[in-house]
């Protein structure tokens, strides 16, 4: 699985510090997760889509091996 | 998702006030010391009227604690993320663990073995500590 997480929050503007403060996670989960190291569960996907106003396919998208 | 079995942050530092002390006294005693001076009745299942030395019940004792609290509390932030790491860090301590026991086993006999087995009851706490701290400080890097 990919996703755009970097380009969203490049587009809103804030820091991995920022936004994991306001989702209320950790910053080595939101790098984790920019670095494709991490697959987050299904509710933690739909906090960060409810962030960013987007549907949560424009944020995580499955890959041609998945 | 939630763990029930996580203590809060606060126990983490109390692990470590009691592990290291307690880790370090243990290994001047059984390098540098081991003598056997303190001899006091203590309270046993087998022997009846044996006195035995406290002081490595005490060590053994402080350390396992120790190690536990540290193991068993929350991250200042704990997540999911954190949940992932703390399983994998288990496992690869068991997996660790017992494959250096089995080697070991294979390797050494008699009162050496009987060492190693005495170092082997911390080693799975330890590996886990070591592993799971050295995965989050490389996490927190980026």
């Amino acid at each position: 699985m990919t996703n755009t997480l970097k380009i969203q929050r490049a587009i809103k503007d804030v820091t991995q510090e920022q936004l994991a403060k306001i989702i209320g996670v950790s910053r080595q989960t939101i790098n984790a997760i920019e670095k494709k190291k991490y697959v987050p569960s299904t509710v933690l996907a739909l906090k960060l889509a409810r962030y960013f106003e987007k549907p949560v396919e424009e944020i995580f998208m499955l890959e041609e091996t998945d | 998702m939630k763990s029930q079995l996580l203590l809060p942050y606060r126990y983490k530092k109390i692990g470590w006030l009691l592990l290291l002390p307690c880790l370090v006294l243990a290994l001047l005693k059984w390098c540098i010391i081991n003598d056997h001076l303190f001899l006091t009745y203590v309270m046993n299942i087998f022997y009846v009227n044996v006195y035995f030395d406290i002081v490595p019940t005490l060590l053994i004792a402080g350390m396992l604690a120790g190690a536990l609290l540290v193991v068993f509390s929350k991250e200042s932030t704990e997540d999911e993320f954190i949940e992932k790491l703390r399983c994998s860090s288990a496992l690869w301590a068991i997996l660790v663990n017992y494959l250096i026991l089995f080697f070991c086993n294979l390797l050494f006999y008699g009162r050496t073995f009987l060492n190693i087995i005495a170092v082997n009851m911390f080693t799975t706490l330890l590996f886990y500590i070591i592993r799971f701290n050295y995965l989050l400080i490389r996490s927190r890097r980026s």
